[in-house]
């Protein structure tokens, strides 16, 4: 190993021919000499290992094989089997191995001993499978020293293709002389693989001997000729080309037009820019139907490939184009031309396009980002079209310096809604504080249009270092402006800041304020971790507030809820203000839970004005049919007390519809007795049968003497034939009474 | 010119004569809710394979889109998208791009093919609807975009991570993660972890190819060779094509092939990286890889200029490295499976973030106002490079330094040449 080093290292410092092949000969004694002693247990030994368990280790391995040398590389080669007759996988990990592993930087010697063994093999070995095998490995490995034994199967029928393959990835102008001359005799497929390699390989001694085959009746030889001849750019080719660019069928002339593109970037390349401009140009100016803009695109991305800046009269014209996919496509391509003398040309082409060019033209100068292009962006944010204003608008969002966000605050003192709509959009999407920090700088500037969007952008970035100039704009005189702030305080403002929330619901002046309003302090409160303390705020603004005032604040304790507001609440309901008293009763029955189902009870039993009685007894049989952990039997007694409030076939109508909730046979019973009562027959007989049935799926519903007596009753009563249905259902797969 | 058949490019090119006897034609005379033909959007599927009905499904489904053509080289794929899709089948997607009536060609054959038919299409004037990974090599992508740039394409590639409501495991979308990561939340530079423990299994072994199987006889109806098209050939087996070609080199790259785009799209986006590529990339993995059948890896790290790093753990070979690691890491905080923050008030940060720049999620939108879609050409091939890398890192065993401007190795041409691979002829790109 220590003389293969040395050997390596003098050849890096090593020049010329002589030279190096000495240096291989020893290098060739010495891996042989080494490798004596290799036998076929020994390489069995090594690559049964394979695969290993790591890079470095796998390596280790090959690294082995190396130092066994050509006759572990035979014998590996030996034991290679076509496809089907036998496992040689631990073969083919180990001979693709060496392939990658002398490939490695700094390992020629060992590259060159290893593609030797190949080629010998490759000789040596019969079957299609394991000679395309070798070849894959030498496609990876070969370099010139392949070139002579794979060009003697290019004439093979099956052995040409991967042969092929390996020399044009080899690549070398020996590789390519060794295609060439295989060209003459080739045909059939064999034609068309050479010919794509020659291609590829742009050599262009062959592109005289290839115009024949551009004319080949046979479309595939005729299709990969024309590209090989596009490709080597020789200008022999171009009469050929254009004449394949025009023919008729859809699929040939689209391949064969992209050709003739290929071909002029390729003289252009060659130094040939005019002759490449007028292929562009006059594919621009005769492809006209519609169907190819693909092709008019195609050619003017080429032509600024090939001239740059000089295609700016091109471009210009085609900005032009009454189709948006050549329009979109030049502009594309303008944005790639630098300079401020361009983007100038296409500032002063804006002012007299068509207000949708315009607007095109903007929004490629704010991709191109200079300065010059932001001065003209910023312009047509005062642009009298609409379509022109909003390309500037997204534009200088894209420049994001100070001079863009001034403009664009700017342009918020126009008060059009969809401009102001777009620049809050576009604010939106600015990173860092400054936009932020600006916006409230704007607020005193603009209409109040534009004040509501940026206090609506404040809120959506949640800039709460800001809700001062909220909490200001909460008494602005417009109203729209003042909703938005007060909206915008529920994401800014945190629970300290209730009292003064509250009197701005107090001295709102309009009802979408105090809705507004309301939300938020209900939002807020709910952030106040122990709930007794979160009516604290309208608890201690209520005793402060008398009439409408203290009445609106009534409405909003029911969504917050606590014991002391519900007591605040229940001492209202008295008031002495009719006004404060039925918001009062009206909060009550909105509450949210079962702790005000006495009072509401009481003032269902008591109450002289009917609507009160009727919405207390409604709100108590709604707080009655909640969830909760009570046993059925309190349930019942609660639905039997509102039963007993209830003056009005509806009212006991509403009692039956929440008992059907209570599975219980006292409850079937109770149901049951107004089965004969003919104002609410129907709404029992529903709720008997809603009673005995399962709550869900796996449970059992009611069984028993009393319960079949029940529903036969219902049967017998109900007029709704599917409450009949279901109460039959029921009886017939109910076990029988003992 | 042959032209068939009605199209929006058809429609948009007919004569003035023509296009006035159309326009004239309320919206409402075609019923309620039929689109006016000039909203129509005609698409081709080409590779009817699963992925591929699919695709007619899509398209099935789409108000505005009306499905002409399908092709396959197996017969009775093709018969059975037919049946499906009610339009003409064919057996060559150049008889498909000779229509000259279709505005959409969809590419979901296997991926040895998708390079080729994107070309061909954006050449025939097509936009192009492909499936993932966008190509089998770094080099095919170059020219996807070239081709789609020069004829003024639309691209869409199909995978749709970067948008959806819900990134695979990670229970989230990718946007808020984005949000966090790039208004320097985490601190930079961070480094994201891909592993069935954040949430993305790669399926290696469902996705492993066979050695030594022995060769079968290629079905009547199935054209196998024009099937391999620039693939190099080699003897049939069952195994090498419908539902299990993931598993050899010379078609896709295993699982990195099937789940990686998925996942390392998203990935990108977020990292801001939709421009560039790692500058080193690592594998681990058993060695030397299986020349023919794609098989097993363990971890495949790659890090980019700035220091930002991404680890893909299979979890199915070699040792287990990212259990019970985040999502993504940074200096100051970490996102794990399920968008779990720590620290947790990462979260409530999220609302004075900006949001990303918009991008357009429907096709549809950017066939017809020509801009592009938010996942196209360019994004796709940067994230399709990311599987690339790592598939040639797996193959060649060493430490690879990458070159994200000229798209090529440093110092490494025998890696260099996994990146433009020869194609049988007469394909060439």
């Amino acid at each position: 190993m220590r003389v293969k080093l040395q050997l390596t290292s003098l050849n890096n410092n090593m020049k010329g021919t002589f030279m190096r092949r000495l240096l291989l000969l020893a290098l060739c004694c010495a891996l042989l000499c080494q490798a004596g002693a290799a036998t076929a247990a020994d390489v069995d030994d090594l690559i049964n290992k394979l695969p290993a368990s790591s890079a470095s280790e796998g390596q280790k391995i090959i690294a082995q094989i190396v130092k066994l040398g050509p006759p572990a590389y035979e014998e590996l080669s030996k034991k290679l089997v076509a496809p089907g007759e036998g496992d040689n996988s631990k073969v083919r990990f180990a001979m693709h191995g060496l392939t990658v592993y002398v490939v490695r930087p700094g390992a020629e010697l060992e590259r060159r001993v290893y593609v030797r063994s190949l080629i010998k093999a490759l000789g040596a070995r019969d079957g299609r499978e394991i000679k395309a095998f070798l070849i894959r490995q030498l496609q990876l490995a070969g370099k010139d020293d392949a070139v002579e034994p794979l060009s003697g199967y290019l004439g093979q029928e099956t052995l040409c293709e991967p042969a092929t393959q390996a020399l044009t990835r080899i690549g070398t102008p020996k590789a390519a002389a060794a295609l060439n001359e295989a060209l003459p005799g080739a045909s059939g497929r064999h034609l068309i693989t050479i010919i794509r390699a020659l291609g590829k390989l742009r050599f262009k001694p062959a592109a005289k001997d290839m115009l024949k085959h551009a004319m080949s009746a046979d479309a595939i030889t005729r299709r990969t000729a024309l590209w090989a001849l596009a490709n080597i750019g020789d200008f022999s080719a171009a009469g050929v080309l254009k004449k394949a660019a025009e023919t008729k069928a859809e699929y040939e002339r689209a391949r064969a037009t992209d050709f003739y593109l290929l071909f002029a970037s390729r003289l252009a390349e060659a130094g040939d820019k005019r002759a490449c401009a007028a292929i562009c140009r006059e594919l621009v100016k005769t492809r006209t139907d519609p169907r190819e803009n693909n092709v008019v695109c195609a050619a003017l991305s080429t032509l600024v490939s090939a001239i740059g800046e000089d295609a700016m009269a091109d471009l210009l014209a085609a900005a032009d184009s009454k189709d948006k996919e050549i329009r979109e496509a030049a502009l594309k391509l303008a944005a790639s031309i630098p300079g401020e003398a361009a983007t100038a040309k296409w500032a002063s082409r804006a002012k007299t396009a068509s207000p949708e060019t315009r607007a095109a033209i903007v929004a490629m100068l704010g991709r191109r980002g200079d300065k010059a292009s932001q001065s003209a962006v910023l312009g047509a944010l005062k642009d009298k079209e609409q379509v022109v204003r909003l390309a500037a608008i997204t534009s200088a969002r894209r420049f994001g310096t100070q001079e863009a966000l001034t403009g664009l605050f700017a342009a918020l003192g126009n008060d059009n809604p969809t401009d102001i709509k777009a620049i809050k959009r576009q604010l939106s999407l600015l990173p860092g504080s400054k936009v932020v920090s600006a916006a409230v700088g704007a607020l005193s500037k603009v209409p109040p249009r534009s004040r509501v969007a940026l206090i609506e952008l404040l809120a959506s970035r949640k800039a709460k270092e800001h809700v001062d100039a909220v909490f200001a704009a909460a008494s602005d005189p417009d109203d729209s402006v003042r909703v938005a702030a007060v909206k915008a305080l529920g994401s800014l403002a945190d629970e300290k800041a209730l009292p003064k929330i509250v009197d701005l619901l107090l001295n709102a002046r309009k009802s979408a304020e105090r809705a507004a309003a309301q939300k938020v302090i209900v939002a807020l409160s709910g952030k106040i971790a122990d709930p007794e303390k979160r009516a604290d705020a309208i608890l201690a603004a209520l005793g402060k507030t008398a009439g409408e005032k203290r009445a609106l604040l009534l409405h909003i304790l029911p969504h917050i809820g606590g014991k002391n507001a519900l007591k605040a609440i229940v001492a209202d309901a008295k008031h002495a203000d009719g006004k404060v008293r039925e918001a009062a009763l009206r909060a009550m029955t909105a509450w949210p839970d079962a702790d005000a189902a006495p009072e509401l009870l009481n003032v269902a039993r008591t109450a002289a004005n009917a609507t009160y009685q009727v919405l207390a007894l409604r709100a108590y049989i709604r707080l009655t049919a909640l969830p909760s952990k009570r046993p059925a039997s309190e349930t019942l007694s609660m639905y039997k007390a509102a039963m007993s409030a209830a003056r009005l076939p509806d009212d006991r109508k509403a009692v039956l519809a929440g008992l059907a909730g209570v599975k219980d046979v006292n409850a079937l019973k109770f149901a049951a007795s107004y089965l004969d009562d003919k104002d609410v027959a129907a709404e029992a007989a529903l709720a008997a049968v809603s009673i005995v049935a399962p709550a869900k799926d796996g449970e059992k519903g009611l069984v028993g003497h009393d319960v079949e007596q029940i529903l036969k009753k219902v049967i017998a009563v109900a007029k709704d034939t599917g409450i009949q249905d279901q109460a039959k259902k029921y009886l017939t797969s109910m076990p029988k009474s003992e | 010119m042959s032209r068939k058949g009605l199209s929006r490019r058809r429609f948009l090119s007919g004569s003035l004569a023509a296009a006035a006897a159309v326009t004239v034609i309320p919206r409402m005379a075609l019923g309620a809710g039929t689109p006016a033909p000039s909203d129509m959007i005609t698409h081709a599927v080409i590779g009817t394979g699963g992925m591929g009905m699919g695709h007619v499904g899509y398209v099935k489904n789409d108000p505005i889109g009306k499905l002409l053509a399908v092709c396959d080289v197996d017969e009775q794929h093709l018969a059975r998208a037919v049946k499906h899709g009610g339009c003409k089948g064919y057996k060559d997607f150049r008889d498909v791009l000779d229509r000259g009536d279709i505005d959409v060609a969809h590419v979901p054959t296997p991926p040895h093919w998708h390079g080729l038919i994107s070309i061909a299409a954006a050449q025939a004037g097509c936009d192009v609807w492909c499936e993932k990974p966008m190509t089998r090599t770094i080099g095919e992508g170059q020219h996807v975009i070239d081709a789609v740039h020069r004829h003024g394409r639309m691209f869409r590639l199909n995978t749709w991570f970067r948008f959806h409501r819900n990134m695979y495991g990670m229970g989230c979308p990718a946007k808020p993660i984005k949000k966090l990561v790039n208004n320097g939340l985490l601190g930079w530079p961070v480094t994201m972890l891909l592993s069935p423990w954040t949430g993305f299994g790669f399926k290696l072994r469902q996705w492993s190819g066979r050695i030594n199987d022995k060769p079968q006889p290629v079905p009547k109806h199935f054209d196998y060779d024009r099937w391999l098209g620039p693939a190099p050939y080699k003897p049939y087996t069952r195994h090498r094509t419908h539902g299990s070609f993931r598993g050899y080199w010379d078609y896709d790259g295993g699982g990195l092939g099937d789940m990686g785009q998925h996942y390392l799209d998203p990935a990108q986006y977020i990292l801001d990286k939709d421009g560039t590529s790692p500058v080193v990339i690592e594998a681990y993995a058993p060695w030397p890889p299986h020349p023919d059948a794609v098989l097993l890896w363990g971890r495949v790290e790659m890090k980019y200029a700035d220091g930002c790093r991404l680890i893909l753990e299979s979890g199915e070979w070699g040792e287990r490295k990212t259990q019970g690691r985040p999502y993504v890491e940074g200096p100051k905080g970490k996102i794990y499976k399920g968008f779990r923050c720590d620290p947790g008030g990462l979260r409530n940060a999220l609302r004075s973030l900006p949001d990303p720049e918009p991008m357009i999620g429907d096709f549809n939108i950017s066939v017809k106002t020509r801009r592009p879609f938010g996942l196209d050409e360019l994004k796709g091939h940067r994230s399709c490079t990311l599987v690339n890398l790592a598939k040639i890192a797996v193959r060649t065993g060493r430490k690879l330094r990458f070159d994200p401007v000229k798209q090529r190795f440093i110092g490494d041409e025998e890696a260099n040449r996994f990146i433009n691979q020869p194609m049988r002829a007469p394909w060439h790109l």
